[in-house]
Protein backbone atom coordinates (compact mmCIF):
# COMPACT_ATOMS: atom_id res chain seq x y z
CA UNK A 1 0.00 0.00 0.00
CA UNK A 2 1.50 3.29 -1.07
CA UNK A 3 1.18 6.32 1.12
CA UNK A 4 -0.75 9.41 0.06
CA UNK A 5 2.50 11.37 -0.28
CA UNK A 6 4.06 8.69 -2.49
CA UNK A 7 1.06 8.62 -4.81
CA UNK A 8 0.99 12.41 -5.03
CA UNK A 9 4.73 12.56 -5.63
CA UNK A 10 4.43 10.11 -8.50
CA UNK A 11 1.47 12.00 -9.93
CA UNK A 12 3.44 15.23 -9.87
CA UNK A 13 6.27 13.46 -11.67
CA UNK A 14 3.92 12.18 -14.37
CA UNK A 15 2.33 15.61 -14.81
CA UNK A 16 5.78 17.20 -15.04
CA UNK A 17 6.86 14.61 -17.63
CA UNK A 18 3.77 15.26 -19.74
CA UNK A 19 4.14 19.05 -19.59
CA UNK A 20 7.90 18.95 -20.26
CA UNK A 21 7.48 16.72 -23.29
CA UNK A 22 4.61 18.87 -24.54
CA UNK A 23 6.53 22.13 -24.26
CA UNK A 24 9.60 20.64 -25.98
CA UNK A 25 7.49 19.46 -28.92
CA UNK A 26 5.63 22.77 -29.17
CA UNK A 27 8.97 24.60 -29.41
CA UNK A 28 10.35 22.09 -31.92
CA UNK A 29 7.25 22.26 -34.09
CA UNK A 30 6.78 26.04 -34.16
CA UNK A 31 10.46 26.62 -34.99
CA UNK A 32 10.04 24.75 -38.27
CA UNK A 33 6.49 25.53 -39.34
CA UNK A 34 7.16 28.94 -40.87
CA UNK A 35 9.61 27.81 -43.56
CA UNK A 36 8.99 24.32 -44.98
CA UNK A 37 11.56 24.93 -47.71
CA UNK A 38 14.38 25.61 -45.28
CA UNK A 39 13.37 22.55 -43.25
CA UNK A 40 13.28 20.42 -46.41
CA UNK A 41 16.85 21.56 -47.15
CA UNK A 42 17.88 20.53 -43.63
CA UNK A 43 16.23 17.12 -44.12
CA UNK A 44 17.97 16.73 -47.49
CA UNK A 45 21.35 17.29 -45.79
CA UNK A 46 20.92 13.97 -44.01
CA UNK A 47 21.15 12.33 -47.40
CA UNK A 48 18.16 10.03 -46.88
CA UNK A 49 15.28 12.00 -48.39
CA UNK A 50 15.43 14.77 -50.93
CA UNK A 51 13.20 16.65 -53.34
CA UNK A 52 9.47 16.10 -53.06
CA UNK A 53 9.52 13.45 -50.27
CA UNK A 54 11.65 15.78 -48.09
CA UNK A 55 9.24 18.61 -48.78
CA UNK A 56 6.22 16.48 -47.83
CA UNK A 57 7.88 15.53 -44.52
CA UNK A 58 8.85 19.19 -43.96
CA UNK A 59 5.24 20.23 -44.54
CA UNK A 60 3.64 17.71 -42.19
CA UNK A 61 6.19 16.81 -39.47
CA UNK A 62 6.34 20.24 -37.72
CA UNK A 63 2.54 20.31 -37.45
CA UNK A 64 2.59 16.76 -36.09
CA UNK A 65 5.11 17.85 -33.47
CA UNK A 66 3.08 20.93 -32.58
CA UNK A 67 -0.21 19.01 -32.28
CA UNK A 68 1.43 16.35 -30.09
CA UNK A 69 2.92 19.11 -27.93
CA UNK A 70 -0.40 20.90 -27.51
CA UNK A 71 -2.18 17.59 -26.87
CA UNK A 72 0.29 16.72 -24.12
CA UNK A 73 0.14 20.14 -22.46
CA UNK A 74 -3.65 20.42 -22.40
CA UNK A 75 -4.13 16.70 -21.80
CA UNK A 76 -6.01 15.64 -24.91
CA UNK A 77 -5.16 12.45 -26.83
CA UNK A 78 -2.32 12.00 -24.37
CA UNK A 79 -1.64 8.38 -25.16
CA UNK A 80 -1.71 8.93 -28.93
CA UNK A 81 0.54 11.97 -28.63
CA UNK A 82 2.99 10.08 -26.45
CA UNK A 83 3.02 7.19 -28.92
CA UNK A 84 3.85 9.61 -31.73
CA UNK A 85 6.62 11.30 -29.73
CA UNK A 86 8.11 7.85 -29.12
CA UNK A 87 7.97 7.19 -32.86
CA UNK A 88 9.40 10.61 -33.78
CA UNK A 89 12.24 10.46 -31.24
CA UNK A 90 13.16 6.91 -32.26
CA UNK A 91 13.39 7.97 -35.91
CA UNK A 92 15.33 11.16 -35.04
CA UNK A 93 17.83 9.15 -32.99
CA UNK A 94 18.38 6.53 -35.69
CA UNK A 95 18.76 9.20 -38.39
CA UNK A 96 21.20 11.21 -36.23
CA UNK A 97 23.28 8.09 -35.54
CA UNK A 98 23.29 7.27 -39.24
CA UNK A 99 24.45 10.82 -40.06
CA UNK A 100 27.23 10.58 -37.46
CA UNK A 101 28.34 7.20 -38.80
CA UNK A 102 28.71 8.73 -42.23
CA UNK A 103 30.67 11.62 -40.75
CA UNK A 104 28.22 14.29 -41.87
CA UNK A 105 28.83 17.72 -40.35
CA UNK A 106 25.28 19.06 -40.54
CA UNK A 107 22.87 20.95 -38.36
CA UNK A 108 20.20 18.97 -36.57
CA UNK A 109 17.14 20.98 -37.58
CA UNK A 110 15.57 20.10 -34.24
CA UNK A 111 14.74 23.43 -32.60
CA UNK A 112 16.01 25.91 -35.16
CA UNK A 113 16.68 26.04 -38.87
CA UNK A 114 19.83 28.12 -38.36
CA UNK A 115 22.52 26.18 -40.24
CA UNK A 116 25.13 27.19 -37.65
CA UNK A 117 23.30 25.93 -34.59
CA UNK A 118 22.78 22.47 -33.10
CA UNK A 119 25.24 20.23 -34.88
CA UNK A 120 24.53 16.52 -34.87
CA UNK A 121 26.56 14.78 -32.17
CA UNK A 122 26.49 12.60 -29.07
CA UNK A 123 24.94 15.44 -27.08
CA UNK A 124 21.98 15.44 -29.45
CA UNK A 125 21.67 11.64 -29.26
CA UNK A 126 21.65 11.79 -25.45
CA UNK A 127 19.06 14.56 -25.53
CA UNK A 128 16.85 12.45 -27.80
CA UNK A 129 17.24 9.34 -25.66
CA UNK A 130 16.34 11.27 -22.49
CA UNK A 131 13.21 12.62 -24.16
CA UNK A 132 12.44 9.12 -25.38
CA UNK A 133 12.53 7.97 -21.75
CA UNK A 134 10.14 10.77 -20.77
CA UNK A 135 7.83 9.80 -23.68
CA UNK A 136 7.68 6.20 -22.50
CA UNK A 137 6.77 7.34 -18.98
CA UNK A 138 3.99 9.57 -20.37
CA UNK A 139 2.72 6.77 -22.62
CA UNK A 140 2.69 4.33 -19.75
CA UNK A 141 0.98 6.74 -17.33
CA UNK A 142 -1.26 9.01 -19.41
CA UNK A 143 -4.00 9.57 -16.87
CA UNK A 144 -2.95 12.50 -14.77
CA UNK A 145 -4.84 15.47 -13.31
CA UNK A 146 -4.66 18.90 -14.94
CA UNK A 147 -5.78 17.48 -18.26
CA UNK A 148 -8.90 17.83 -20.41
CA UNK A 149 -9.31 14.04 -20.70
CA UNK A 150 -9.20 13.64 -16.96
CA UNK A 151 -11.61 16.52 -16.41
CA UNK A 152 -14.25 14.84 -18.55
CA UNK A 153 -13.50 11.44 -17.09
CA UNK A 154 -14.12 12.87 -13.63
CA UNK A 155 -17.36 14.51 -14.72
CA UNK A 156 -18.64 11.26 -16.21
CA UNK A 157 -17.91 9.34 -13.08
CA UNK A 158 -18.85 10.24 -9.57
CA UNK A 159 -15.34 10.83 -8.35
CA UNK A 160 -11.77 11.06 -9.56
CA UNK A 161 -10.47 7.78 -10.83
CA UNK A 162 -6.83 8.18 -9.89
CA UNK B 1 -3.26 4.14 -9.39
CA UNK B 2 -4.52 1.96 -12.24
CA UNK B 3 -3.50 3.20 -15.68
CA UNK B 4 -5.48 1.58 -18.48
CA UNK B 5 -3.18 0.77 -21.33
CA UNK B 6 -4.55 -0.21 -24.67
CA UNK B 7 -2.24 0.06 -27.61
CA UNK B 8 -5.09 0.09 -30.11
CA UNK B 9 -6.73 3.24 -28.79
CA UNK B 10 -3.33 4.98 -28.68
CA UNK B 11 -2.75 3.98 -32.30
CA UNK B 12 -6.12 5.38 -33.35
CA UNK B 13 -5.39 8.66 -31.54
CA UNK B 14 -1.94 8.85 -33.14
CA UNK B 15 -3.44 8.24 -36.58
CA UNK B 16 -5.97 10.99 -35.99
CA UNK B 17 -3.22 13.43 -34.95
CA UNK B 18 -1.14 12.60 -38.03
CA UNK B 19 -4.14 13.00 -40.31
CA UNK B 20 -4.99 16.34 -38.76
CA UNK B 21 -1.32 17.44 -38.98
CA UNK B 22 -1.27 16.55 -42.70
CA UNK B 23 -4.45 18.51 -43.25
CA UNK B 24 -3.25 21.67 -41.48
CA UNK B 25 0.23 21.35 -42.99
CA UNK B 26 -1.14 21.20 -46.52
CA UNK B 27 -3.66 23.95 -45.78
CA UNK B 28 -0.94 26.23 -44.36
CA UNK B 29 1.36 25.40 -47.26
CA UNK B 30 -1.40 26.18 -49.75
CA UNK B 31 -2.57 29.40 -48.11
CA UNK B 32 0.92 30.78 -47.51
CA UNK B 33 2.23 29.57 -50.91
CA UNK B 34 5.22 28.02 -49.16
CA UNK B 35 6.70 24.55 -49.22
CA UNK B 36 4.88 22.28 -51.64
CA UNK B 37 2.96 25.20 -53.12
CA UNK B 38 5.83 27.66 -53.52
CA UNK B 39 5.27 29.04 -57.02
CA UNK B 40 8.15 28.74 -59.50
CA UNK B 41 10.58 27.59 -56.90
CA UNK B 42 14.03 27.46 -58.53
CA UNK B 43 15.10 24.57 -56.39
CA UNK B 44 12.38 22.47 -54.85
CA UNK B 45 14.19 22.10 -51.55
CA UNK B 46 15.67 25.47 -50.88
CA UNK B 47 14.46 28.23 -48.65
CA UNK B 48 13.35 31.47 -50.14
CA UNK B 49 14.90 33.16 -47.12
CA UNK B 50 18.38 32.22 -48.32
CA UNK B 51 20.06 35.10 -50.12
CA UNK B 52 21.11 34.91 -53.75
CA UNK B 53 20.46 31.88 -55.85
CA UNK B 54 21.63 28.31 -56.05
CA UNK B 55 23.99 27.92 -58.96
CA UNK B 56 24.17 24.84 -61.10
CA UNK B 57 27.59 23.47 -61.95
CA UNK B 58 27.48 25.11 -65.40
CA UNK B 59 26.60 28.51 -63.95
CA UNK B 60 29.36 28.23 -61.35
CA UNK B 61 31.85 27.15 -64.01
CA UNK B 62 30.91 30.08 -66.26
CA UNK B 63 31.45 32.53 -63.40
CA UNK B 64 34.76 30.90 -62.53
CA UNK B 65 36.07 30.91 -66.08
CA UNK B 66 35.07 34.50 -66.71
CA UNK B 67 36.55 35.45 -63.32
CA UNK B 68 33.42 37.49 -62.60
CA UNK B 69 32.94 36.05 -59.13
CA UNK B 70 35.05 35.47 -56.06
CA UNK B 71 34.73 31.89 -54.82
CA UNK B 72 34.70 31.45 -51.05
CA UNK B 73 35.21 28.02 -49.47
CA UNK B 74 33.19 27.46 -46.27
CA UNK B 75 35.00 24.26 -45.23
CA UNK B 76 37.56 23.83 -42.48
CA UNK B 77 41.15 25.02 -43.06
CA UNK B 78 42.38 21.43 -43.21
CA UNK B 79 39.97 20.42 -45.99
CA UNK B 80 40.80 23.63 -47.82
CA UNK B 81 44.53 22.90 -47.61
CA UNK B 82 43.99 19.47 -49.18
CA UNK B 83 42.46 21.06 -52.25
CA UNK B 84 40.05 23.77 -53.28
CA UNK B 85 38.62 25.55 -56.31
CA UNK B 86 41.38 27.56 -57.92
CA UNK B 87 41.42 31.17 -56.72
CA UNK B 88 39.05 30.54 -53.83
CA UNK B 89 39.41 32.15 -50.40
CA UNK B 90 38.78 30.16 -47.24
CA UNK B 91 36.30 31.44 -44.65
CA UNK B 92 35.24 28.51 -42.44
CA UNK B 93 31.73 29.14 -41.24
CA UNK B 94 32.65 28.75 -37.57
CA UNK B 95 35.42 31.33 -37.88
CA UNK B 96 33.40 33.79 -39.87
CA UNK B 97 34.25 36.87 -37.81
CA UNK B 98 38.01 36.36 -38.26
CA UNK B 99 37.80 35.04 -41.80
CA UNK B 100 35.65 37.80 -43.20
CA UNK B 101 38.48 40.31 -42.66
CA UNK B 102 40.03 38.82 -45.81
CA UNK B 103 37.25 40.52 -47.72
CA UNK B 104 37.91 43.99 -46.28
CA UNK B 105 38.55 46.39 -49.12
CA UNK B 106 36.32 44.39 -51.42
CA UNK B 107 33.35 46.28 -52.91
CA UNK B 108 30.09 45.19 -51.32
CA UNK B 109 28.57 44.49 -54.73
CA UNK B 110 31.31 42.05 -55.73
CA UNK B 111 29.79 38.79 -56.86
CA UNK B 112 30.63 36.06 -54.35
CA UNK B 113 30.01 32.34 -54.75
CA UNK B 114 30.10 30.20 -51.61
CA UNK B 115 30.58 26.45 -51.55
CA UNK B 116 31.40 23.59 -49.18
CA UNK B 117 31.69 19.84 -49.76
CA UNK B 118 28.39 19.55 -51.55
CA UNK B 119 24.93 18.31 -50.81
CA UNK B 120 26.12 16.67 -47.59
CA UNK B 121 26.95 19.99 -45.93
CA UNK B 122 25.09 23.22 -45.48
CA UNK B 123 27.84 25.61 -44.45
CA UNK B 124 27.80 27.17 -47.95
CA UNK B 125 24.23 28.28 -47.25
CA UNK B 126 25.17 29.49 -43.77
CA UNK B 127 28.16 31.41 -45.10
CA UNK B 128 26.03 33.04 -47.81
CA UNK B 129 23.52 34.14 -45.18
CA UNK B 130 26.31 35.63 -43.04
CA UNK B 131 27.88 37.44 -45.98
CA UNK B 132 24.46 38.75 -46.92
CA UNK B 133 23.90 40.14 -43.45
CA UNK B 134 27.41 41.68 -43.56
CA UNK B 135 26.23 43.79 -46.47
CA UNK B 136 27.42 41.85 -49.50
CA UNK B 137 24.65 42.20 -52.02
CA UNK B 138 25.49 39.61 -54.68
CA UNK B 139 26.12 36.35 -52.88
CA UNK B 140 25.28 33.05 -54.57
CA UNK B 141 25.66 29.43 -53.53
CA UNK B 142 27.27 26.66 -55.54
CA UNK B 143 25.48 23.88 -53.68
CA UNK B 144 27.10 21.04 -55.64
CA UNK B 145 30.32 22.28 -54.05
CA UNK B 146 33.72 20.69 -53.97
CA UNK B 147 32.48 17.19 -54.80
CA UNK B 148 30.69 18.27 -57.95
CA UNK B 149 33.64 20.44 -58.96
CA UNK B 150 36.05 17.50 -58.58
CA UNK B 151 33.77 15.13 -60.45
CA UNK B 152 33.96 17.44 -63.47
CA UNK B 153 37.79 17.62 -63.27
CA UNK B 154 37.79 21.38 -63.02
CA UNK B 155 40.84 23.46 -62.01
CA UNK B 156 41.86 22.87 -58.42
CA UNK B 157 44.62 24.19 -56.24
CA UNK B 158 46.39 21.87 -53.78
Amino acid sequence: MKSFAQVNGLLLLFIAARLLLGVVFIIAGTAKIADPNAFAATIANYGILSGMPALVVATILPWGELLCGVGLVVGLFVRGSALLTILFLSIFTIVALYAMMRGLDISCGCFTLDPLAERIGWKKILENLSLLGVSIVVYRFPRTPLSIEQYFRNRLKSGPEI
Amino acid sequence: MPQPHTFKSALIEAGFILLFASFIGLLYSGLSAKGLFLPNRPDKQMSETVPGKFLSFDEALALHESKRALFVDARHHYDFSLGHIEGALNIPLREFDNGVTQLSGLAKDTMIVTYCDGSECNSSVGLAAKLDSSGYTRVHIFFGGWNEWLSHHQPVKQ
